[in-house]
């Protein structure tokens, strides 16, 4: 069901970290995920869980919900960027929650489409920004 | 009018129609310095609500707002003299007005002439206005930045329910029984919990939902006599992840009783309770016990939505332990979850302080 327009196994080798507080959002994200072809981390609930896996596994890009828990999880990101790894925030708030030096990470508005996540991660990882995601982020 | 009348009169006018906080201390700025022209005073526009409007420090004349008891002091300071002065001139201000009175200052020896005092006169109306504008423009950014904040909340918590709801949905979807009729009345429960909670949570604003109101909102939407169920345990106000989450726990066993269990028997009885235990970490120790139900307890051949929330959803989410358990009498729950993880921060910090009163 996930997927179908992204190519099969899209995200085949890639290690992902997902973060979010909520069972049921998490459950959805990996499974979309598995589906694509990514090896899952985590999911990881909270903050402490999350900036621990950073030093524990290896990462190839992290999905990010903003908000866990009421804390603001702006210190994964910045710790998985300061590796060089890709991140992807998951959010339910607008662009102005962002920190500007965490601007330009690719946002997903949640209800996330699993699809543009996919997307988002093949192309983070892959290197290049993708053009229409921007478009859709800045909106 | 003289000059100073007139530059005065501009001056109150100006005040009256100041739009903005730094429109009104422009003019009072202007005021202050037209007076300077005549006394050689300068201002120090220092004015907060509760604090003082002050000329200082000027050569002879200080102002200052007289509901601060300490000023007599520190304009002595601010004069070099190291005895506190009287007042010498107090002009009452206008009720509608934050302050009630401006009060002047001036250097032994130093009069001034009629003219200066009824220049003082005004400045001091101006003082007030100006303060007032000055309190009125903070109170109305205030209010829009609540305002903003309130959007930016409401906005977070709308798209996080949608995507809750989608989540549930698809989960619903995976865990259904062959039956389209089932999965779609299983889902309308779902999300009229989903409904119900997040009304109650956001009637219940910052204060939290109590555990008690989120309980008997599930079960008086069963529509069933009061008498068929109990409730009982303490007040304990929940955050809204923690509401959220034990409202669909209570919809899911509310659900299977009345379809298999105590809700269902004739002699069914249902007890919902909790307390705060008092352990290092404090928890929230509910239960969910059913008795009196004469036929076998059906155990679900494999985990339901409602297994899954109590088993998965709320270990994860609010770091719980939970023990699910179909025993013939019917169904037993028990939850207990760290009570920093459900309750509100002035929750939490109502129960450290008993226990450490306790202790």
């Amino acid at each position: 069901m996930v997927g179908r327009s992204v190519q099969e196994r899209a995200l085949h080798g890639l290690r992902v970290l997902v973060v979010e507080d909520d069972y049921f959002i998490a459950i959805e994200l990996c499974s979309a995920l598995r589906a694509a072809g990514a090896e899952v981390l985590g999911p990881a609930r909270d903050l402490e869980t999350g900036l621990a896996a950073i030093d524990s596994e290896h990462i190839d890009c992290g999905v990010l919900d903003v908000n866990l828990r009421g804390h603001l999880g702006f210190q994964i990101a910045t710790g998985l960027r300061a590796r060089g790894i890709p991140v992807i925030f998951t959010t339910g708030y607008d662009a102005s929650m962002i920190p500007p030096e965490l601007a330009d990470v690719v946002r997903l508005e949640k209800p996330v489409d699993l699809t543009a996540l996919c997307r988002a991660i093949q192309q983070s990882c892959s290197g290049s920004r993708p053009p229409r995601l921007r478009a859709v982020t800045t909106s | 009018m003289n000059h100073t009348e007139q530059s005065f009169a501009a001056m109150l006018e100006g005040l009256a129609s100041a739009a903005s906080r730094e429109a009104a201390i422009r003019v009072a700025t202007h005021a202050a310095s037209s007076l300077a022209a005549i006394d050689g005073l300068c201002l120090c526009a220092r004015a907060a609500q509760t604090s003082m409007v002050a000329l200082a420090p000027g050569p002879q004349i200080y102002a200052c707002e007289t509901l601060d008891t300490n000023l007599p002091r520190l304009v002595a300071r601010a004069m070099g003299q190291s005895r506190p002065i009287g007042m010498t001139m107090v002009v009452p201000l206008s009720e509608s007005c934050d302050y009630r009175s401006v009060g002047f200052f001036w250097q032994p020896g130093y009069t001034p002439d009629r003219h200066r005092t009824e220049g003082l006169e005004v400045l001091a109306q101006a003082l007030g206005l100006a303060a007032c504008a000055w309190r009125q423009a903070e109170e109305h950014e205030q209010q829009l930045r609540d305002q903003r904040r309130t959007f930016t909340e409401l906005q977070h918590r709308l798209r996080n329910n949608v995507a809750l709801l989608r989540s549930v949905v698809r989960r619903s979807i995976e865990l259904a029984n062959p039956s389209a009729d089932e999965f779609a009345m299983h889902l309308e429960g779902r999300i009229g919990a989903l409904t119900r909670t997040q009304a109650a949570i956001t009637a219940a604003g910052s204060a939290g939902l109590d555990l008690e109101e989120l309980i008997r909102t599930e079960l008086i939407a069963t529509a069933l006599p009061e008498q068929r169920y109990l409730v009982r345990g303490p007040i304990v106000r929940l955050q809204s992840k923690g509401a959220e989450s034990l409202g669909l726990v209570i919809h899911e066993l509310t659900t299977n009783s009345l379809k298999f269990g105590a809700l269902a028997a004739p002699r069914g009885r249902l007890e919902i309770a909790w307390d705060v235990t008092d352990s290092i970490l404090q928890s929230l120790h509910l239960s969910w016990v059913e008795s009196g139900v004469t036929v076998a307890a059906v155990v679900p051949r494999r985990r339901g939505f409602g297994q899954e929330l109590i088993e998965c959803t709320l270990p994860y989410e609010l770091g719980a332990r939970t023990r699910l358990a179909f025993s013939p009498g019917g169904v037993k729950c028990e939850m207990e979850i760290p009570l920093e993880a459900c309750a509100t921060p002035a929750e939490l910090a109502v129960h450290r302080a008993v226990r450490a009163g306790g202790a």
